[in-house]
């Protein structure tokens, strides 16, 4: 860790988790933290202290929060508290390493240390191979270097491969002044449609205000949308980070750091060969003027598949088309819960994948000969929206593959942005107590109504059906639904009015009665008690 | 005591030379499915499926694990409908392929009595009729559906949509995907009409609605649906079973739905 006041420069390996990274402080987040991923932004962009970072990590308390790593760094000492799957090597003055586990504890780790010369933290095992130099803002990673890592030499030549769009390599050592004017070629690529997909390497101390809009790393905007949950976000009304220093022209997109003008650098970096580190700004045209629009910008593929389709052969065969090469394909009946991978799942379509990309992995395991892919051992080709090879067979009857339903986010229950509840829990969280007397564990989601009905539901998140009495009718035939929370509501039991029609009444412990408002996720406390109407209650009771 | 009565019809339409489509409409059993594929894999696809269920349908089975049961019985026919295909490629057709749609409605029951399970894997469709009205249940696996629920496209450019005949899940393809399951009480669903794209595709709902309204006998509604489906264009295979619970009075209440169990018990509930 650097000192305090010197511009911190790491660098990240993209991958699940979301990292905060502030001048003064880190806050590293598992994926399924999402919902906590702003406010921890806003915190650590206010220059907030580890204690009061650690305070709001922990509120909800230890239970929700299956992982987490904040680390801050003080005028000599490096404060790190980590908890869960994530583990961080410091090096200090002395050469000694310090490795600090979350995995060995049962809540968390804390360690002080002083003279901190350089960490790392491993988050995940799978992730991105490139490193991305950054300074402050929001990303997904999967391991942090501070100060960047770099590869030995001998093999510092880059392999990557130049189809690579969003990749620029870790910038090479240069001593060229920080002054170096960057603006001019990053400006002309930004009036290019290509000119979104620069290199996520941010130059913090050297970026000018022009630039900051044209070039930008993937930013909260991009992380959002990137997992189809942009207007899930902005529907919540997560804040997206704009933060720009006063006076300063307002950034159109969340570029967490262009409001650092003052470029900087090499002497605050005590200690440290500062050439290496250094943000510079020398290898940032380069790239971007070289890479051709090739990459559609990431925004582009989402009208595509309207338009695609025009482009399928057998046009006017009015007969099923069938995705053999069906991405979404991953043995569906053994899946899990899916946490979308980092970064824009749409691939463009006129060429290969330029990244692996996990979704595609296994999902041709015995490719087809179907006419769209006679040869059959090109399944692994498919790119999601490419269109199939023409048919050979026009017999009437024709597959296609590539179709993505990734592309289109499926309305979820439950909260918007937020990943989907467990479907079924190893334990119960809690348990309803009706007024009839009758006892029911929420250990899945439970459907209750005068006469209950399941839609949509898989082999195993199948819901409990309980049926109520109504006399008067005044109950809907499924009022409300109550299932295991998850994100901040991990552990506890939910309730969700289903669009009845008169309504529900909440009644929690200490608080005044609430109308539930329809499709709205409330968490329950011991104690609540949910009124259907017609005499009909809930009690939430602790097991 | 629940009975159901049912009745089935199909049709090659005007267009194909041949039929894909197979049903099974037995006594508490009740398959839809929509065959694919070319050198009549669409045709054995289909069939492989309807004699899957079928064996349930003789055998029996265990109605209160209805997902765990469907499930077996998908995962049974994806691999026959897989191996039947493996066979032909490697018997000089390498083009051979078969896939299929399935819809079914299952008798069965949880902890409060009969229900419908149903489930859906491709774009063939299950309605209820309830109060009346024809409801769709089932959501189609299709492109032109994960479009209209991203907010791409509406209704009407669905229905023109080039693209309305992809479905994104079928049985056959290289993996098993998940089928969507509905519950729902048979006291919510005394009419269930199972049908392939053939009939939804060519007919409108308003259409189908109106048949129901007027076939007081599921033969005569089932007849009739697909009579209007080939008379309206016959684009292609059409296949309907509608199935009425008798002896129940449609009706959500509470009291109806524990008269329906207290029945069941004291006749022996379901096997």
């Amino acid at each position: 860790m650097t000192g305090d006041v010197s511009t911190v420069v790491r660098s990240y390996r993209s991958g699940g988790w979301y990292a905060v990274f502030g001048e003064h402080a880190a806050v590293l987040l598992p994926p399924s933290e999402k919902s906590r991923v702003a406010a921890m932004w806003e915190m650590v962009e206010g220059r907030a202290g580890f204690e009061e970072l650690l305070d709001a990590l922990i509120a909800g308390g230890l239970r929700g929060l299956p992982g987490f790593v904040l680390v801050s760094s003080g005028e000599a000492q490096t404060r790190v508290v980590l908890r869960g799957a994530a583990r961080a090597t410091f090096t200090l003055a002395d050469g000694d390493p310090v490795e600090v586990d979350g995995t060995a504890a049962a809540t968390w780790v804390e360690r002080v240390l002083d003279g901190v010369t350089s960490v790392r933290v491993d988050l995940e095992d799978v992730g991105g191979a490139d490193d991305y130099v950054l300074e402050t803002g929001l990303v997904r990673v999967s391991r942090v270097d501070e100060p960047p890592y770099v590869e030995p030499v001998a093999q510092a030549a880059h392999a990557k491969p130049l189809a690579e769009p969003v990749v620029v390599p870790m910038p090479e050592p240069v001593t060229e002044p920080v002054t170096e004017p960057v603006t001019e070629p990053v400006m002309e690529t930004a009036d290019e449609p290509g000119g979104l997909h620069v290199a996520p390497v941010v130059p913090l101390g050297e970026i000018t205000d022009a630039e900051s809009d044209a070039e930008r790393p993937p930013s909260v905007d991009d992380l959002l949308a990137s997992d189809a949950a942009l207007a899930d976000a902005e529907e919540e009304g997560l804040p997206l980070p704009v933060p720009h220093a006063p006076g300063e022209e307002p950034v159109a997109v969340a570029v967490p750091v262009a409001h650092r003008a003052a470029p900087e650098p090499v002497e605050d970096l005590p200690g440290e060969p500062t050439q290496a580190f250094s943000p510079i700004p020398e290898p940032i045209p380069e790239p971007v003027a070289e890479v051709p629009p090739v990459a559609p910008p990431v925004e582009e593929p989402v009208e595509e598949p309207v338009e695609e389709p025009v482009e399928e052969p057998v046009e006017g065969e009015d007969d099923h088309h069938w995705p053999f090469s069906d991405p979404e394909a991953d043995d569906d009946l053994d899946e899990a819960g899916d946490e979308p991978a980092a970064g824009p799942e749409i691939a463009p379509r006129s060429q290969p994948p330029s990244r692996p990309d996990q979704q595609w992995e296994g999902d041709v395991e015995e490719p087809p000969a179907s006419p769209g892919n006679p040869a059959g051992g090109a399944a692994d080709q498919v790119v999601p929206g490419q269109p199939p090879a023409p048919d050979s067979d026009h017999d009437g009857d024709t597959v296609a593959g590539g179709w993505d339903p990734s592309q289109f986010a499926r309305q979820q229950p439950g909260i918007p942005g937020q990943p989907p509840a467990p479907s079924v829990t190893a334990q119960p969280v809690a348990r309803l107590v009706f007024s009839s007397g009758e006892t029911i564990d929420v250990d899945r989601a439970i459907l209750i109504g005068r006469a209950p009905e399941a839609r949509r539901f898989t082999s195993t998140d199948q819901p409990r059906l309980v049926t109520v009495p109504s006399p008067h009718q005044e109950i809907s035939s499924t009022h409300v639904e109550v299932r295991p929370g998850s994100g901040a509501d991990h552990g506890s039991a939910v309730v969700t009015d289903m669009g009845s029609t008169n309504g529900t009444v909440l009644v929690q412990p200490g608080l005044a009665p609430e109308d539930l408002q329809p499709g709205m996720a409330v968490q329950l406390l011991p104690g609540a008690v949910i009124d259907l109407g017609d005499g009909v209650t809930i009690q939430v009771t602790n097991l | 005591m629940v009975h159901l009565h049912s009745g089935a019809a199909t049709d090659v339409g005007r267009v194909r030379e041949i039929n894909q489509d197979s049903y099974l409409a037995s006594s508490r059993v009740f398959v839809v499915a929509d065959g694919m594929g070319g050198h009549h894999g669409g045709e054995v696809a289909s069939a492989i499926v309807v004699e899957e269920f079928g064996r349930l349908a003789e055998q029996g089975y265990d109605s209160t694990r209805g997902t765990e049961v469907v499930t077996e019985c998908l995962r049974s026919a994806q691999q026959r409908i897989r191996d039947y295909g493996a066979e032909h490629r490697s018997g000089g057709q390498p083009d051979w392929y078969a896939g299929t749609t399935v819809v079914a409605a299952l008798l069965c029951e949880d902890e409060e009595g009969p229900t419908w399970l149903l489930v859906n894997l491709g774009d063939s469709r299950i309605y209820r009729v309830h109060d009346g009205r024809l409801d769709q249940v089932s959501v189609d696996h299709s492109v032109v559906q994960e479009l209209l629920d991203a907010g791409e496209i509406d209704a009407a450019a669905a229905a023109v949509h080039p693209e309305r005949h992809v479905i994104t899940r079928a049985l056959g393809g290289p993996v098993l995907r998940e089928p969507d399951f509905f519950v729902l009480p048979l006291a919510s669903a005394a009419r269930v009409v199972l049908c392939s794209d053939g009939v939804s595709g060519m007919i409108g709902d308003d259409e189908m609605e109106e048949i129901l309204r007027g076939s007081e006998d599921p033969r005569d509604a089932a007849e009739r649906i697909v009579a209007a489906a080939v008379h309206a264009g016959g684009q292609d295979n059409a296949t309907a079973v509608v199935v009425d619970v008798v002896g129940l009075a449609e009706s959500g209440s509470h009291d109806a739905r524990t008269a329906l169990v207290s029945l069941e018990e004291k006749l022996g509930a379901l096997p």
